[in-house]
């Protein structure tokens, strides 16, 4: 809703003169745009929150798959599937930064997949890191519900 | 925003409406202004759990699959395709709507061109990437379809389980109903990587990661240039039968 400065006629968004007095809402259109691109910049905030878990997961699969390597609890095969992982998720924690919403859904996918996987071939492994497998998801599911909010405040408000 | 009558001034050009008119004098503007279109379809938020929902169904037959390890391996691997094949049917239904454009589009030829030309490519890189991981990484590769190939099974069967199914069923599930819902959140370029890397994930095998990587984004590619399921049901169904022909003549 655009306000009129002069008679605070509220007017929709998409006029350019006050139907009540006549007056330009050209100011006011200005003010309401500025205020609407800072809030989608704060929202923005919250998808980008995901980052943080992605590279936290990605630290922790080059790590385990350079010490799991060393002690001989996987064999080359191993190795080279966790640091696979190891380097998607630190390539969806850079690209977070130019599209948060896509690298989340990624991200959220690619673990729950191997974290299901491992279960499944080996189910004494649900247990281990459970409070951080869960911490993660709900990190994701969290950013992705934020994305799509900002992606619809944007349509809506007609931003680029 | 629903209706609201006009009132004294035009909201496009700030001139005062003439008594009656059914129009603006001064910008043309009509006077009652419509209704705002009602959306149809799905909510880009429903549309994309949903579309996430068919992939976890999908990768949820697969890892059960896994557990009834006891039963017949071929026994399984048929269950597979008939329950993967009715769940994105099932899928394919509920969202027809976006399905029916591209279905009706043939897309234009040179797309046609370009997958059939690029299946030479695909295999290679498909056989590049199979035989490092067996050479370079030292796995011990067990390969499904020379599992098949092996058991004895026809070269038309294995034509129909292997390219025509999963040619069809993946790509109506992938370039089809998950690009779909995922462009209508995220712009046409990343859904084509979210949507290659759902078709990698759920193949299970991390180590021919990168051919099928190559896979889903051309055919997402494809798909989105072509505006038609066809090119990259085409070059999914090529790759796949030139592949099974290779392997069944022994010379892969």
């Amino acid at each position: 809703m655009l306000t009129c400065s002069q008679c605070l006629h509220a007017n929709a968004r998409t006029l350019k003169f006050c139907e009540n007095c006549g007056g330009s809402l050209a100011d006011v259109a200005a003010a309401e745009r500025v205020a609407d691109e800072s809030e989608a910049e704060f929202m923005l905030l919250e998808v980008k929150k995901a980052k943080g878990a992605i590279g936290l997961v990605a630290i922790l699969q080059i790590v385990f798959a350079v010490i799991w390597t060393l002690t001989d609890v996987v064999d080359t095969t191993g190795m080279v599937v966790m640091l696979g992982l190891g380097g998607a998720f630190a390539g969806l924690w850079a690209w977070c930064r130019s599209n948060p919403l896509a690298a989340s859904i990624v991200a959220l996918l690619l673990f729950a997949t191997m974290h299901l996987a491992d279960a499944i071939v080996d189910p004494s492994t649900i247990k281990n890191g459970i409070i951080l497998k869960i911490f993660v998801v709900v990190v994701l599911v969290k950013a992705i519900s934020a994305g799509l909010k900002h992606r619809e405040f944007v349509r809506e408000r007609g931003m680029a | 925003m629903g209706y609201r009558e006009p009132l004294s001034f035009c909201g496009e050009c700030g001139t005062a409406w003439t008594q009656g008119a059914s129009a603006c004098g001064s910008c043309g503007k009509p006077r009652v202004r419509a209704t705002q279109v009602v959306k149809t379809g799905m909510s880009s938020g429903a549309g994309l759990v949903s579309a996430l929902a068919l992939y976890f169904v999908l990768l949820g037959t697969l890892l059960a699959s896994y557990l009834l390890d006891t039963a017949d391996f071929f026994d399984v691997l048929d269950s597979i395709l008939i329950v993967d094949t009715i769940v994105v049917l099932i899928w394919a239904f509920v969202h027809r709507a976006d399905l029916v454009g591209p279905l009706r589009t043939l897309g234009e030829l040179r797309y046609w061109g370009i997958a059939v030309a690029a299946v030479p490519v695909t295999v290679a890189i498909a056989y590049a990437n199979l035989w490092a991981a067996v050479h370079v990484v030292g796995t011990t590769n067990v390969d499904v379809l020379q599992l098949c190939i092996n058991a004895g099974y026809s070269l038309p069967f294995l034509l129909l389980t292997w390219s025509l199914q999963p040619a069809v069923i993946e790509e109506l599930a992938f370039r089809g109903i998950v690009f779909e819902r995922l462009s209508a959140v995220v712009e046409p370029r990343a859904a084509i990587i979210v949507a290659a890397i759902a078709f990698t994930t759920l193949h299970m095998a991390v180590l021919s990661a990168v051919f099928l990587m190559c896979l889903g984004l051309l055919a997402g590619w494809l798909r989105w240039k072509s505006g038609s399921m066809y090119p990259s049901i085409a070059l999914h169904l090529l790759h796949n039968a030139v592949v099974v022909v290779l392997m069944w003549t022994g010379v892969w």
